[in-house]
């Protein structure tokens, strides 16, 4: 009994250590944006700021380009999240419901391909932007990103559709629903949770896309959220440490917020390629 | 079979001919040019091979990456298993509700855009006396006042973009490790135990074979994404001070757009871009022979 209780002291010391390193960068980055300037750069430094002010965060909507990124990054991640589902609802489907002959080599290429830098791809598409009118287009940016998570995507969907049992669809077939008809009464309805796995994880890394914007991007008004923050860290004639801080905790809010409504699809997406064969 | 069925995967081929096919094709053609990321003209050679393996700066940052990514991996797939054995021992004891927050907020930090991460550590390891880690070292460490140049010197430049990504990391390791705990049976241990079996014997002969699988796809995904981490380096070192933490997909970047060498940054992206398909081979044989197994 004794040992026990021991023991739930000691895991529970190392376990209150492990929450605050992973807790602290979100804290200290916040403590750090409400502080004023003089206040950033003070000596000794403050856990929490002696006079907390919001007055960072008003700087940052009214002065700075900061919410015009946030609008970007959602248009980014709207319009990603909907070109991934055109690409690779149809494409899981028909890996989980017919036998092609290629499909024993396109399976693993889709695994594999989420193993190629994205900088690789972005310096052909750099390239070739100004010929094919790709630069500085948001629209562009999107479909590669799209394009870019759309087979691992694919592959997910398909091992979740595997789950989901054929003679439902043959049983609406035979009927009288055409193959398109079962697919949307009978199939999709049941395949929403695997598909909200796939819309959350593609938001989540369209929003946190850094490479490609950073590369086929250089118009400031079209920044998304994260090449427009890190540009503000480029700043070398500015002081801007505290709006550095406040942009970067606004900037991981939205994830954090989609990620605590919506954990279990979270943990689903990313343990999803190495737990499932 | 209908041939019209073939329509259905029509968009994710289309996609990974326009979106990885072509682009790496024109990457591995660059590597055999004299191409200039701003100029029409160039002629193949062979030149960029010849001279990047008597590069310093290639040479270097592929030292540099290699440390990199093996520290990484280590740290992430060991304190990964670590956590997962004390989460899994604290849910047993009833410590269930503790273990899950901090569980959550592990997790939380994988969620983070890459950027951002880099943006925080940078603001914690300030080497100025305003730096909250030098401060807390100061005071709690070493009880006398310590300036460590933590971003600018080389070798600890290096620690702290791997700490970081190790940080960042974690969460995959441990939710994979746990969830591969928590699959081991419980009569195996309650056998052992029987039969006399310490602590130590029960983890080396029962838990560790039972979780062998996942610590190898483990070790290979912890690979793959640490070969081409770019954001939060670039965020948090931009590469230096000088070339110190300039690993090669920055150096990708740095030779094509900086220098714009567009056919040299397209030979070192070659090498990154082997090195990660050897290593993808790797997982897919792990994967697919747990299938067969299965």
């Amino acid at each position: 009994m004794r040992s026990s209780l021991i023991e739930k002291v000691v895991l529970s010391i190392i376990c209150a250590f492990v929450f605050v390193i992973f807790i602290f960068p979100l804290f200290w980055t916040f403590s750090m944006s409400i502080r004023n300037p003089q206040e950033v750069f003070s000596y000794p430094p403050r856990l929490w700021p002696k006079n907390p002010t919001f007055a960072n965060y008003k700087t940052v909507v009214l002065e700075t380009d900061i919410p015009k990124y946030f609008l970007n990054s959602m248009i980014l991640v709207l319009i990603s999240v909907i070109l991934v589902l055109i690409i690779s609802i149809p494409s899981a489907y028909g890996l989980s419901r017919f036998s092609f002959r290629i499909s024993s080599v396109l399976i693993p290429i889709l695994l594999v391909v989420q193993m190629v830098p994205g900088i690789l791809i972005s310096i052909t598409f750099f390239k070739y932007s100004r010929t094919l009118g790709i630069y500085n287009s948001l629209t562009f940016l999107s479909m590669t990103i799209a394009a870019y998570r759309s087979p691992f995507i694919t592959w997910l969907l398909k091992s979740f559709f595997d789950t989901i049992p054929r003679e439902l669809e043959e049983a609406a077939m035979i009927d009288g629903c055409t193959r398109l008809g079962a697919l949307r009464r009978i199939f999709l309805p049941l395949a929403t949770p695997g598909i909200a796995t796939a819309v959350i994880f593609t938001s989540i890394f369209a929003w946190g896309d850094f490479v490609f914007p950073f590369i086929m991007i250089d118009d400031y008004k079209k920044f998304p959220v994260t090449v427009g923050i890190f540009a503000y860290t480029e700043a070398k004639y500015q002081v801007t440490t505290h709006l550095v801080a406040t942009g970067a905790f606004l900037m991981v809010i939205p994830a954090l917020i989609v990620f605590l409504l919506l954990q279990k699809y979270v943990v689903e997406a990313l343990t999803a390629g190495a737990i499932k064969g | 079979m209908k041939r019209s069925n073939a329509l259905f995967i029509l968009p994710v081929v289309l996609a990974l001919f326009l979106f990885f096919f072509f682009p790496l094709e024109e990457i591995i053609r660059y590597s055999f040019t004299n191409a200039r990321l701003f100029e029409k003209g160039y002629s193949y050679t062979l030149i960029n091979y010849k001279m990047i393996f008597t590069d310093p700066d290639f040479l270097h940052s592929l030292k540099i990456t290699v440390i990199f990514v093996i520290f990484s991996v280590i740290g992430q797939v060991g304190f990964g298993l670590l956590l997962g054995l004390l989460f899994y021992r604290m849910e047993n004891i009833g410590l269930r509700y503790f273990s899950l927050v901090t569980r959550t907020v592990i997790v939380s930090a994988w969620v983070l855009p890459g950027v951002a991460i880099g943006i925080m550590w940078k603001l914690m390891f300030s080497d100025f006396q305003f730096g909250i880690v030098n401060y807390f070292l100061s005071h709690f460490v070493f009880h006398k006042p310590t300036m460590i140049s933590f971003l600018s010197n080389a070798r600890n430049a290096l620690i702290i973009v791997t700490v970081s990504n190790i940080w960042r990391g974690l969460a995959f390791s441990m939710l994979l490790q746990y969830a591969a705990l928590k699959q081991v049976p419980k009569e195996l241990y309650e056998v052992a135990s029987l039969d006399g079996a310490n602590k130590l014997q029960r983890f080396f002969f029962i838990t560790l074979p039972c979780i062998s699988q996942q610590l190898l796809i483990n070790i290979t995904i912890a690979t793959i994404s640490t070969f081409n981490v770019f954001d939060a380096i670039l965020s948090l070192t931009r590469g230096g001070p000088g070339k110190s933490t300039e690993v090669l997909s920055l150096m990708v970047y740095r030779s094509v757009f900086s220098n714009t060498d567009l056919s040299y940054g397209s030979a070192v992206g070659v090498i990154l871009l082997i090195i990660n398909l050897l290593i993808s081979l790797m997982y897919l044989r792990i994967i697919f022979r747990k299938e067969v197994r299965a």
